[in-house]
């Protein structure tokens, strides 16, 4: 029988009931991949590595940026613009010796995906996009994987298990299950656009964690078949039950070369780019002609545009007012460029050939960087 | 029946939950939510029934605990 190396360190964990020696072996032995190195990928390395698995990957081809810090809480000012594969490898190095970490600084694809997850026994979803999302559960599915699921949006979260083999042999359901297909960009407002609270991908990472240590104890009931989800304002948690759905199969790869083949960006992206308006090019439009200015955030978000004449139209109720709008040259403009390239979609789709719709590239950025009365 | 929205989606009905009455399953309920607020249209979300996800047509009861959810993709 194997030993666990640094008993003394698992000492409080070992002593409780159920879990014991044998479960501490397992998490020595476990292999996690964790895919996404952002909010919650750095509590799901704090707590693996400080709860004893033994080897763990780490994928994200992102650099450190000022505006990760109030969540990838891995990370210092003195990490900005290097790896953050790199660096979550060395501090989790750091907190315990004996795992072995394995950085990935690249960003996951449908190309190298199969090759990095074979290396492993379970992978954890911790990514940022819905491309990445449906791919790693894609090939999840296609390697017989279990895959921890969480994701997050402002002050809400959810948790789940995917694809996790039975008793009786079956795999339980997985995000398409959920929710079958991807949804466009800029129809999920991410963290960019949207905003998180700092502490709530701690929150809901840790609980992803959680359910991992679970899966390879097998202590406990994971989430399997079930969604959990948590909303921070009001301390609400809700328990969802969902099963396979026999129409899922239709929906992935049912073979790995049909999953190479798979352009996942694609897939959420559209071809948009008619629609999309550089800064300069705004410039060159506002003196040229006469231009409706539409912001599309909702209300409370800032900074609130003043002294600048444009109309505030909300992308919840913009869809109902798009008749009140004047056929005429029009840029939609919100945070980062992201649903006002859906809102200038929209009301493509609307004028038709009557009038000419954009999207402001920079979003609110752009009336900031002219000095045009944010506030 | 109480229906709660989650995440984005009250971005678009401006609450979190509404009470609607006599509807007789959930595709009649996607309709009328969709002619209640029109950015539901073209949205992804999944319709949970007393805490079970329906992926089919589903009937309604005056009881019934509705909950409309869209996925994430924050992390």
């Amino acid at each position: 029988m194997n030993k666990i190396k640094g008993f003394e360190r698992f000492q409080r964990q070992v002593i409780l009931k159920g879990f014991g020696e044998p479960a501490q072996l397992k998490l020595q032995e476990a292999r996690v991949l964790v895919v996404g190195a952002g909010g919650l990928g750095c509590p799901m390395l704090q707590y693996l590595a400080a709860a004893g698995v033994g080897h763990i990957g780490i994928v994200d081809g992102d650099r450190v940026m000022i505006n990760n810090l109030h969540r990838q809480v891995l990370y210092a000012p003195k990490d900005e613009g290097r790896s953050k594969a790199e660096i979550a490898a060395t501090r989790v190095r750091e907190m315990n010796p004996d795992c072995e970490v394995k950085a990935y600084p690249v960003r996951m694809s449908q190309i190298n995906a199969l090759d990095i997850m074979s290396r492993y026994d379970i992978v954890a979803d911790c990514t940022d996009n819905f491309a990445t999302r449906y791919m790693i559960n894609d090939a999840c599915v296609l390697k017989g994987l279990p895959l921890a699921y969480a994701s997050v949006s402002r002050f809400e979260g959810q948790v789940s298990l995917f694809n996790v083999k039975q008793p009786n042999g079956k795999m339980s359901g997985h995000y398409r299950d959920l929710f079958p297909t991807a949804p466009m960009a800029g129809e999920v407002p991410d963290c960019a656009e949207a905003g998180v609270l700092g502490v709530l991908p701690g929150i809901i990472g840790t609980m992803q964690a959680t359910e991992i240590i679970k899966l390879i104890t097998g202590l406990g009931e994971p989430l399997v078949d079930r969604l959990l989800t948590y909303d921070a304002l009001n301390n609400r948690y809700m328990e969802i039950r969902y099963e396979s759905h026999p129409s899922t199969r239709d929906l992935h790869p049912s073979h790995e070369l049909e999953f190479v083949g798979t352009d996942y960006e694609q897939v959420c992206n559209a071809d948009n780019s008619e629609h999309i308006l550089t800064s300069s090019q705004f410039d060159a439009l506002r003196r040229e002609e006469s231009v409706q200015v539409i912001d599309v955030r909702e209300p409370g978000e800032l900074p609130l545009l003043e002294d600048y004449n444009h109309i505030r139209m909300p992308m919840g109720v913009l869809p109902s007012l798009l008749y009140t709008l004047r056929p005429m040259t029009t840029v939609f403009f919100c945070q980062t460029g992201i649903r006002s390239l859906k809102a200038a979609r929209m009301a493509a789709e609307h004028f038709g050939s009557e009038a000419r719709v954009y999207s402001l590239q920079d979003g609110i950025q752009y009336f900031h960087n002219h000095q045009l009365h944010t506030v | 029946m109480n229906i709660t929205f989650f995440g984005p989606l009250t971005d678009i009905t401006g609450a979190t939950r509404v009470v609607l009455e006599g509807i007789p399953d959930t595709d009649s309920l996607r309709r009328q939510l969709e002619e209640k607020f029109p950015g539901l249209q073209d949205r992804k979300f999944v319709i949970s029934v007393d805490n079970k996800v329906v992926r089919d047509n589903a009937p309604l009861q005056g009881s019934s605990e509705v909950a409309l959810l869209p996925p994430f993709s924050g992390g």
